[in-house]
């Protein structure tokens, strides 16, 4: 472009075409405008709430650990163990998952059906799951730590397949050279390389695990969840955030120790 | 670590120090024994009978779920667009909160160094679930779920655009 006898640069538009780009500037433009305007907004409910959320958040300001200590810790115990017991089952149940989901070392229907099953762990919600977990197990921690294991199986062996799928060559070629087995391929030349990156996705998962604890509590799955709702439900603010306090303190604690543990491991 | 040994007469090569196999077998023990303790505390509770009873629940689940009722899905439209609704807004709200904040929260640039509040808070939020800001809004109707679905929205986005090389 030149101005006043300058030669200046202008950035290329991201779609060359100008009519394709008018198109799909307007079609989003429409959209946004449609979304907008089917989004049921009560504003009369909504300036209700800001008066409801400033309550909640003055309550941050004298959080009562007290009235529901019991209560609280019980929670906390059994999201904590809810927490271990499901990521420890549920990396057990990952590891030959992710292994037949690997296309570089099963045969393709073992892949297909390993895909598969990680696949429907993906698709389906903690949530969803829980509340079938629920209606099958009865209410409690069992189908809370049932919920975690399902939806820890789905990410730890999608991420561990593809941890497989991308190992060096050169060392399975190695070990393969040597005349090794099918078995001893996977000792000598995968597992190495993946357990770092196993060990790392295990203790990212446990951190997951505790705060997903605290959501499907809610459906009735047992954990800190259910003292949290009930503690909303009753307006009881204060406990409310007292139980969100220990949330946070927990998870901030468990970072920075997973991630510590992980530049430790790897 | 790589020492080599000679049992007998042959050299082998082992992968780590005595020690370290004696600290890495500890540490399994360990996360075993948790395991089993967790697992104690956390069924104390638990009606084994309901847990003898599941598959004739899940059975029954799954015959009433088989055939789907394809009638209903009439009535799911309306649903489905304001849960599309809702994630397109809430993705929009939460990028044009995440860059600022992610730009005061980069260290690579001198010039773009976190201010003090700017760690805790990120943390804060990474914390609370989006069922738990839920909790905290009012309930029902599409607003509701736009509120809850940035702040999540926004620590994840924060955390992924900070890390990104500039």
């Amino acid at each position: 472009m030149t101005a006043d006898g300058r030669r200046s640069w202008r950035r290329p538009p991201l779609i060359a075409d100008r009519r394709l780009r008018w198109l799909i500037y307007g079609g989003g433009l429409i959209y946004l405008v449609l979304a907008l305007a089917t989004l049921e907004v009560n504003w009369l409910r909504a300036w209700e709430g800001l008066g409801r959320g400033w309550a909640f958040v003055q309550s941050f300001l004298r959080p009562d650990f007290a009235s529901r200590g019991p209560d609280i810790l019980n929670g906390i115990i059994e999201s904590l163990t809810m927490t271990v017991t499901a990521t420890v089952a549920g990396m057990l149940v990952s590891v030959p998952i992710g292994i037949g989901a690997a296309r570089n070392l099963v045969a393709r229907p073992i892949y297909l059906l390993c895909r598969g099953i990680v696949a429907l762990a993906r698709a389906l919600p903690e949530v969803i799951v829980a509340i079938f977990f629920v209606a099958m197990f009865g209410f409690g921690p069992f189908a809370g730590f049932l919920t975690l294991t399902f939806n820890t199986i789905g990410f730890v062996a999608k991420l561990l397949a593809e941890a497989i799928e991308n190992v060096e060559h050169a060392q399975v070629e190695a070990i393969r050279a040597t005349g090794a087995s099918w078995a001893q391929l996977l000792n000598y030349a995968i597992q190495p390389q993946v357990m770092p990156r196993l060990i790392g996705l295990g203790l990212y998962r446990l951190d997951i695990n505790f705060r997903r604890s605290a959501v499907i509590g809610i459906v009735g799955a047992g954990g800190i969840g259910a003292t949290l709702e009930t503690a909303l439900d009753r307006y009881e603010y204060d406990t409310a955030a007292a139980i969100l306090l220990v949330i946070v303190g927990i998870v901030t604690l468990a970072e920075y120790a997973s991630s510590h543990l992980r530049r430790w491991v790897q | 670590m790589m020492p080599l040994s000679r049992p007998g007469d042959r050299r082998s090569w082992r992968h780590r120090t005595p020690r370290a196999r004696l600290l890495l077998w500890f540490g399994w023990l360990a996360l075993v024994a948790l395991t089993v303790f967790a697992w104690e505390v956390m069924n104390r509770d638990t009606i084994w009978a309901f847990v003898a009873d599941a598959p004739r629940q899940a059975a029954d689940i799954g015959a009433r779920m088989v055939p789907p009722r394809w009638s209903y899905l009439n009535e799911l439209v309306w649903p489905l667009w304001e849960t599309i609704t809702i994630a397109t807004l809430g993705t929009l709200l939460a990028v044009l909160l995440a860059v600022p904040i992610a730009f005061c929260a980069a260290r690579t640039d001198p010039e773009l160094r976190p201010d003090p509040p700017a760690g805790p808070a990120r943390h804060r939020r990474l914390a609370l679930d989006q069922f738990l800001d839920l909790g905290s809004f009012a309930r029902g109707g599409g607003r509701t779920g736009n509120t809850r679905r940035y702040p999540c929205d926004r620590a994840a986005l924060d955390r992924l655009y900070r890390q990104a090389p500039l």
